[in-house]
């Protein structure tokens, strides 16, 4: 039975995000996904167990850390640069490197956090958030830690909070309406029309989304949802994807979609990780690109924001 | 059914006009805030851009040649005498293109300096004057303190062009005839004089040390005596000239031979009212100098309309030189006249205009109902005012003007707030105040919202729209926790609610007591407020309480200089306890020695050196007949204890309980070889960066005190709500806000806190080593009274404000937060909404002040690189806008350095 001593990986919480959702939000990432997206901006949770991540930046290369670990996953170079082997850093649980190193480039992504903990969080968050702010649950896959976020959920509607969830909707139908009892907003992402396609750039198939979708805008539940597009260059960018998927939420019923210019904030995070970036040379895209695609999702007669000005 | 876009937006204040389908409002696409001035501004804005400051000795000269004739007269007379003579003798200079017309010097962004203060801190380097000034320990500050290269700034001498105080630029022939002035002063100067005096008070030595040493920056008497301050505008502005006289002339004969059982300063009120007759000659002498000149450049004038503006400047100028005004233009023409004529009195930084859209409402309101302005012309006036007030220059040592106020002269307009009757006070041209700020984005006169909860949403809203100007303003202040601590603190004189609710800012935070004045025009009567206390941010200047620990550590000895400040206290300091009962005891000590020196400075300047013109402009000066010496002001209980490196002291003590004291890793002996090994690091001038992030270890590979550095910086930090540090921070606050009721100012009135850092705490910081909290040698203090440690607030900002939030800001004159945000976090009508709702929750928790940076860290480091490619640019530095180019570089590394919130 969940309690509040439930703990939860949580990633990061953000106060004071404002493009989360309707008002001033503090936003929860919660660890592990469904999906592995080629473009993910949060590589980091994509784990189901806290990690290392490196600030090269900041090493000094004094070598501490090579004594420290005991999984010998990191030595020095010939160069004298410590290099990390990620195959055995990543499944590391004790992280005796962190402590070791004084100059603060590396750290742990990812904390067991309770139930107890995250409503404190909040008890204190919502006396600046406004009077239409709240709490969104983003991450990796918000609804994958099922318990957690069931017990979260819970005590979020206990405390009158306003939810917003950042989904895949890549979870079973009935899990995902005993969920969205707890919640008042959704923004799901629709990231390509085409199933096959859509398993090369995430790893699945779209099918299970997209019955979601219909199911969520079919039905008697009271919230708002708003579908969102990653624009991402070469991978969902083409005409025909985006009115094929205006097209798909115009017939579900739903009415808003929000696309997001393919932007590189993650990109340091890969690095981070010891990992390759597969947009190393693709620059970013100003929002004022979308213009075109904008149109053809109001060509179908819905109603689209690009980028962060939305009204909400 | 999932609700409807319609439905949501509806809930979030947005109207979708039951379009079918629904659109986005349009309001939406490009709000992003770039206005444009009136060409006539943007021309004149253009003269400042390109304009130098410049220096010369008129004035100075005018004065002390008439002052040095009237030995034997009465100290106040005299000194009337000689302002007379300055201003008859001041030469005017008219730009074409103005309407609010009148210099500070005749030059368009100048100054002079006033050797009657102080005359040893601007004489050439060679001159034994200077000489002596640096050993008294006063200008030693000065070594820290660093202007921006860049803007209208002369810092270094070129051509025929001599550098003074860092700032001016000097005609060479005019400064042997500088020196010349300023050596009739020697021994006679309000800094000699108090200097002679000082040195009798127990403890002298310490005072001396103290400032030597940098535990404190600078005196109070001689630097800027007066300023940090609202001024009055009423009487000029409801008697006219005329009227000033013709009522001193009154009282003369009221008052002449009579006591009225007063012993001691009854009498004294004939010279006043003479002095007051005798300075106003001199204004009027001044303004009709003024309005020969303008009738000069009409004669000549071949542009028709430049030619009607110079006449109507003439008008305008000939009616006032006797009269109260008649229109807005007149009014305003007055407020400018009067202004200037403050400033050219004494030296002064912060004469703030106070609440200038309830002072100037009259004229509007009935301006506008006759048709004889429109809204355009009014704006188009308030924007040529951001014009002059920017083009204020303050002369004092570079010290004071480079490393406190970084140039900047801090003339801050208070908006919102209340009225007389309990009503918010948001009248017409309060919403067309904002939008010249918008229009006319210059540093001066910053903006100071005085937030209420009765303020309208679109007048809040309209205020955080032009935060995204980038100006840097407004900021916002806490209308009601600034009337808590008035009525607490003015209580005892006579504060009721009804003067409470007349506050305003003077200086750039500066809570300030102030009174409300009715004004009866064409037979209707207007309260408007105004000035109506003494200087405050007077009295004990910028303790360094990070220095103070470093001084508790080592027993009373300063650990850059070698120097004993304190006699040793011979403590273990075993416990936390004993440190911070320790660190108490020596700040104390600190403060009464300040207090004590600082009160024959200024006794010395109010003998000798008092304000006539600001003083009998203060209610209840011409009334009672008793001058600021006297304490005529309705308020005087102004004087202060200024702190500066809160967040750096607090966080250095929460680093060493932990890490000493309760979880004892490392003793506070090896603790205190590292701080004074600079954890291993080179000094912030050798890397020539003074933000933490950028310093440079002194030898590659494993040091020393990796370990305990790593350890320092990640003890508990101020600004992420956690109480291990919060509550050291409580505690102080409730130990300094109470203690300062222990000292006693020259007026006999109890000190108060003053939680300003302005821009000491990069001077500070240079002088100061690495401290417990992993700040490194010669690095900027956390600036502000508030804000975090930059980069050390990792919670965000809710953790941030509910740190700040712990203790009551009502205690104290203000507290100072400063936030950046990136601009995205604040994009479209919707950020602004978010940004105001984040500002409510701090005022509504009790937060007295809140400012925010709008702008891209990315920006600052290239504007850095390239100034040439950044004259425009404008930051928030703690209380106020100033251009990037002319600050100095630790401040500059510090706003690089500021946590910055993307919201993203």
């Amino acid at each position: 039975m969940a309690n509040g001593d439930t703990r939860g990986l949580v990633f990061d919480i953000q106060g004071h995000s404002v493009h989360d959702g309707p008002g001033t939000r503090t936003t929860v990432f919660l660890s592990g996904c469904p999906l592995s997206c080629v473009w993910c901006c949060n590589p980091e949770g994509l784990f189901t167990k806290p990690v290392v991540i490196r600030h090269e930046i900041k090493c000094k290369h004094c070598g501490r850390c090579v004594e420290a670990c005991p999984k010998k996953a990191i030595t020095l170079d010939e160069a004298g640069k410590a290099t990390f082997d990620r195959a055995l850093c990543d499944v590391c649980t004790t992280h005796e490197c962190v402590q070791s190193c004084y100059h603060e480039a590396l750290e742990v992504s990812g904390k067991w956090t309770t139930v107890d903990d995250l409503m404190a969080v909040f008890k204190r968050d919502r006396q600046f958030w406004g009077s239409r702010g709240g709490v969104t649950f983003s991450g990796g896959e918000p609804l994958l830690q099922r318990e957690f976020m069931l017990e979260v959920l819970r005590r979020c509607r206990e405390a009158r909070l306003h939810v917003c969830i950042e989904t895949t909707a890549c979870v079973s139908e009935g899990y995902l309406f005993e969920v969205l009892k707890s919640v008042d907003w959704v923004f799901v992402d629709i990231k390509q029309m085409d199933p096959e396609r859509h398993r090369e750039l995430t790893g699945v198939s779209n099918e299970l989304i997209l019955a979601n979708v219909k199911a969520l805008a079919a039905s008697d539940w009271p919230g708002f949802v708003v579908v969102r597009i990653p624009v991402i260059p070469g991978c969902n960018d083409s005409e025909e994807n985006i009115r094929a998927t205006a097209r798909f939420v115009k017939d579900a019923g739903l009415e808003v979609v929000n696309l997001l210019p393919f932007h590189r904030l993650g990109e340091s995070k890969y690095r981070q990780l010891g990992r390759q970036y597969a947009f190393e040379n693709h620059p970013g895209m100003p929002v004022e690109e979308l213009a075109p695609l904008k149109a053809l999702v109001e060509a179908e007669g819905l109603t689209c924001y690009t980028g962060w000005k939305t009204p909400f | 059914m999932p609700k409807k876009l319609k439905e949501v937006l509806a809930d979030a204040g947005v109207s979708m006009e039951n379009e079918a389908g629904g659109h986005a409002p349009k309001s939406l696409t490009d709000r992003e805030v770039k206005m444009a001035p009136h060409p006539r501004v943007e021309k004149l804005r253009d003269v400042f851009m390109q304009t130098l400051s410049s220096a010369n000795n008129e004035f100075p000269y005018w004065y002390t040649r008439e002052y040095f004739q009237h030995d034997n007269e009465i100290p106040v007379v005299r000194r009337a005498m000689a302002l007379k003579a300055a201003f008859s003798h001041s030469t005017p200079v008219i730009f074409p293109g103005e309407l609010l017309v009148m210099h500070k010097a005749p030059f368009f962004r100048g100054s002079f300096p006033m050797p009657w203060l102080s005359e040893g801190f601007y004489m050439a380097k060679e001159d034994e004057l200077y000489q002596d000034a640096l050993k008294r320990g006063a200008t030693s500050v000065d070594e820290h303190s660093k202007f921006g290269q860049g803007g209208g700034n002369v810092v270094k001498s070129f051509g025929k062009v001599v550098s003074i105080a860092g700032k001016f630029g000097m005609r060479q022939e005019e400064v042997p005839g500088l020196l010349e002035v300023a050596r009739m002063w020697v021994g006679k100067s309000v800094d000699d004089l108090g200097h002679k005096y000082e040195q009798m008070v127990p403890g002298y030595e310490t005072k001396e040390a103290i400032m030597r040493n940098v535990v404190c920056m600078f005196d109070s008497g001689f630097t800027l005596p007066q300023g940090r301050e609202v001024i009055n505008y009423f009487y000029p502005l409801s008697l006219g000239f005329d009227g000033i006289i013709n009522l001193a002339k009154e009282m003369k004969a009221k008052v002449a031979g009579r006591a009225d059982g007063d012993g001691l300063t009854g009498m004294n009120r004939l010279y006043n009212y003479e002095a007051v007759i005798l300075a106003t000659e001199g204004l009027q002498a001044w303004v009709r100098n003024y309005a020969k000149e303008a009738r000069r450049l009409e004669s000549i004038e071949k542009d028709a309309v430049q030619k009607a503006e110079y006449k109507g400047i003439a008008e305008r100028l000939e009616w006032l030189e006797h009269n109260s005004p008649r229109t807005f233009i007149e009014a305003f023409q007055m407020i400018e006249t009067m202004h200037l004529a403050v400033l050219n009195e004494d030296a002064i930084s912060g004469m703030s205009p106070g609440r200038i859209a309830q002072i100037l409402f009259p004229w509007f309101d009935q301006d506008i109902k006759a048709g004889r302005i429109t809204e355009d012309e009014v704006i188009e006036l308030l924007e040529l005012d951001r014009v002059v007030k920017t083009s204020i220059d303050c002369f004092a040592s570079m010290g004071v003007v480079g490393g406190v106020l970084s140039g900047n002269t801090f003339n801050t307009v208070s908006c919102g707030g209340l009225q007389k009757n309990g009503n918010h006070a948001c009248n017409r041209l309060e919403y067309l105040l904002l939008e010249a700020g918008m229009r006319n984005v210059m540093p001066q006169s910053t903006l100071a919202v005085l937030y209420d909860e009765k303020l309208p949403e679109d007048y809040l809203l309209l205020a955080t729209e032009c935060i995204k100007t980038g100006g840097g303003y407004p900021a916002f202040m806490n209308n009601q926790v600034g009337m808590e601590f008035l009525k607490h603190h003015y209580g005892p004189e006579g504060m009721d609610i009804e003067d409470a609710r007349a506050w305003a800012i003077g200086g750039c935070l500066e809570t300030s007591g102030c009174t409300w004045k009715p004004i009866t025009l064409n037979g209707t009567t207007y309260w408007i407020p105004g000035g109506a206390g003494q200087p405050t941010s007077v009295g004990v200047h910028f303790i360094s309480m990070p220095k103070v620990l470093e001084l508790t550590l080592w027993d009373g000895v300063d650990q850059r200089t070698g120097e004993r400040v304190f006699k040793a206290h011979g403590k273990k300091l075993a416990t936390f306890d004993e440190l911070w009962a320790q660190y108490k005891l020596y700040w104390q000590e600190a403060v009464h020695v300040l207090d004590l020196t600082n009160n024959i400075q200024h006794d010395v300047w109010r003998k000798n050196n008092m304000a006539v013109i600001n003083s009998y402009m203060k209610p209840d000066c011409l009334d009672k007949g008793h001058l600021i010496n006297e304490l005529g002001y309705r308020y005087n209980a102004t004087y202060n204890v200024e702190s500066a490196g809160t967040i750096t002291t607090i966080n250095s003590m929460a680093a060493l309980k932990k890490i000493v004291y309760d979880d004892k890793k490392v003793s506070l002996d090896e603790y205190r070889v590292a701080l004074k090994d600079n954890f291993g690091f080179k000094t912030a001038k050798e890397v020539n960066s003074f933000s933490l992030a950028d310093q440079e270890k002194r030898e590659d590979g494993p040091g020393k005190w990796d370990k305990l550095h790593f350890m320092a910086l990640q003890a508990p930090k101020y600004g992420n709500d956690d109480a291990y540090v919060d509550n050291i921070l409580l505690d102080w606050e409730n130990f300094f806000c109470k203690d300062c009721y222990n000292y006693e100012s020259l007026n006999a009135k109890p000190l108060y806190a003053c939680q300003i850092s302005v821009s000491t705490h990069g001077a500070m910081g240079s002088a100061t080593i690495a401290t417990a909290d992993g700040r490194l040698a010669g690095t900027t203090f956390a600036d502000a009274s508030m804000s975090a440690f930059p980069g050390t607030d990792r919670n965000g900002p809710y953790a941030l404000l509910n740190s700040a939030s712990i203790w009551d800001h009502s205690m104290s004159q203000n507290s100072q937060l400063n936030i950046k945000i990136h601009p995205t976090a604040i994009q479209g009508e919707e950020g602004a909404r978010k940004l105001l709702d984040l500002t409510r929750a701090y005022m509504r928790k009790g937060g007295f002040h809140v400012q925010y940076n709008i702008v891209d860290s990315k920006v600052l480091k290239d504007a850095q690189k390239n100034p040439q490619n950044y004259r425009d640019l404008m930051v928030r530095v703690a209380g106020f806008t100033q251009y990037w180019v002319e600050i100095g570089k630790p401040v500059q590394d510090e706003l690089i350095a500021r946590t910055e919130y993307e919201g993203v």
